[in-house]
């Protein structure tokens, strides 16, 4: 007999029938002597290919102990890269601590000062010739400030911090006043 | 070293001798397939499938070896037959004769379709897990376990009306 049914035989030995597919095709069996046939054959062949494949072609001899031998030498030269990896990051390690106070040492503590002026050599002190007047700062009359000379390394360079006085301060904001809100003096008539 | 996986060296043994057909390459294919093991062990999350990835590590290794190999063939034409059978004894001569004829009916099928029936048949693994190994699809794997039990059946036919005349399915 062959009918629709006979097509599931390759699902069924291979199984990958879904379950109701199994149960239709097993209800077939019953009225289908090819397909049991089938089945059957197959099911020696398999089992005849099972066993033919167990005994002619067994692993030589000693295929095992090749394997672990081969394999004992990876191990053991893993361990012998991870052994120079561990010592040679250790040292590493210890030359970094030894060497850190002598590469990272603080600067001793001294007088606060510019820090350039601390690389550059000692200057000299030149004198003021035409071609290189000393430059000279002048305040306009009437100016009240206050000038602080500020400590230099450069014996040719003379820093002031200069300071407007209370009177200076407000003069410079009556300039910036409006001129509705300035305040007039009152003149006697 | 290979420990818990000296089980498997037979079987990985039998599957590189169907995917290379000589016993001189399955040897070398296993060897690599636990070296490659060891070094790789970390990749194996589920002891309980290391059977199939010992499987897959393999078919990998043939593949890679076929691909390199291909050119060389080429050149130097094809490769003599180097089959050689481990001898066999105490064993009947009948049953020696049936597994011989068994695997002469399985040399007589394709590469994949030996590889198939190796996975399916003799190692009880799914079609989906054969697929994984194999690297293909599950529908070839369907197609190629149907062709090849169609020829192991018509190879041995002879051989199973001799041993069950009348057919056991008829019983």
């Amino acid at each position: 007999m062959n009918t629709r049914a006979c097509e599931h035989l390759d699902g069924y030995l291979g199984g990958w029938l879904d379950p109701n597919e199994s149960t239709v095709f097993e209800a077939h069996l019953a009225d289908c002597s090819a397909c049991r046939d089938a089945i059957a054959e197959s099911g020696w062949i398999d089992k005849l290919v099972r066993n033919a494949t167990n005994q002619l072609t067994n692993a030589p001899d000693g295929l095992v102990e090749r394997i672990k031998r081969a394999n004992r030498k990876v191990v053991v030269r893993r361990r012998l890269i991870w052994s120079l990896v561990s010592v040679s990051a250790a040292a590493a390690i210890v030359l970094t601590v030894s060497m850190w106070p002598a590469t990272n040492r603080p600067a001793a503590p001294g007088p606060p000062g510019p820090l350039a002026a601390q690389d550059t050599p000692t200057p000299t002190l030149v004198e003021a010739t035409a071609a290189r007047p000393l430059v000279r700062v002048t305040f306009q009359p009437r100016s009240s400030v206050i000038a602080l000379p500020v400590e230099t390394k450069n014996v040719n360079v003379s820093v002031f911090w200069v300071y407007p006085t209370i009177g200076e301060r407000k003069q410079a904001n009556s300039e910036s006043m409006p001129r509705s809100s300035r305040v007039e003096p009152r003149s006697n008539t | 070293m290979i420990g818990d996986w000296d089980e498997h060296v037979p079987r990985v043994y039998q599957f590189a001798h169907r995917l290379s057909g000589n016993s001189h390459d399955a040897e070398d294919i296993t060897q690599e397939t636990f070296l490659r093991a060891l070094r790789g062990r970390s990749s194996l999350r589920n002891p309980g499938t290391a059977r199939v990835w010992l499987f897959r590590i393999a078919a990998n290794i043939w593949r890679d070896w076929t691909r390199r190999r291909r050119h060389v063939v080429a050149r130097a034409g094809p490769l003599s037959d180097q089959r050689s059978e481990p001898a066999m004894t105490e064993r009947t001569l009948v049953a020696q004769e049936d597994l011989t004829r068994a695997m002469t009916a399985m040399k007589e099928l394709s590469a994949r379709q030996q590889q198939v029936v190796f996975l399916i048949v003799c190692e009880s693994l799914s079609v989906a897990q054969a697929a994984e190994i194999l690297n293909c699809t599950t529908d070839a794997v369907k197609m190629n376990l149907s062709l090849a039990r169609r020829k192991l059946r018509t190879a041995l036919r002879d051989l199973y009306e001799e041993l069950f005349p009348g057919g056991q399915g008829r019983r």
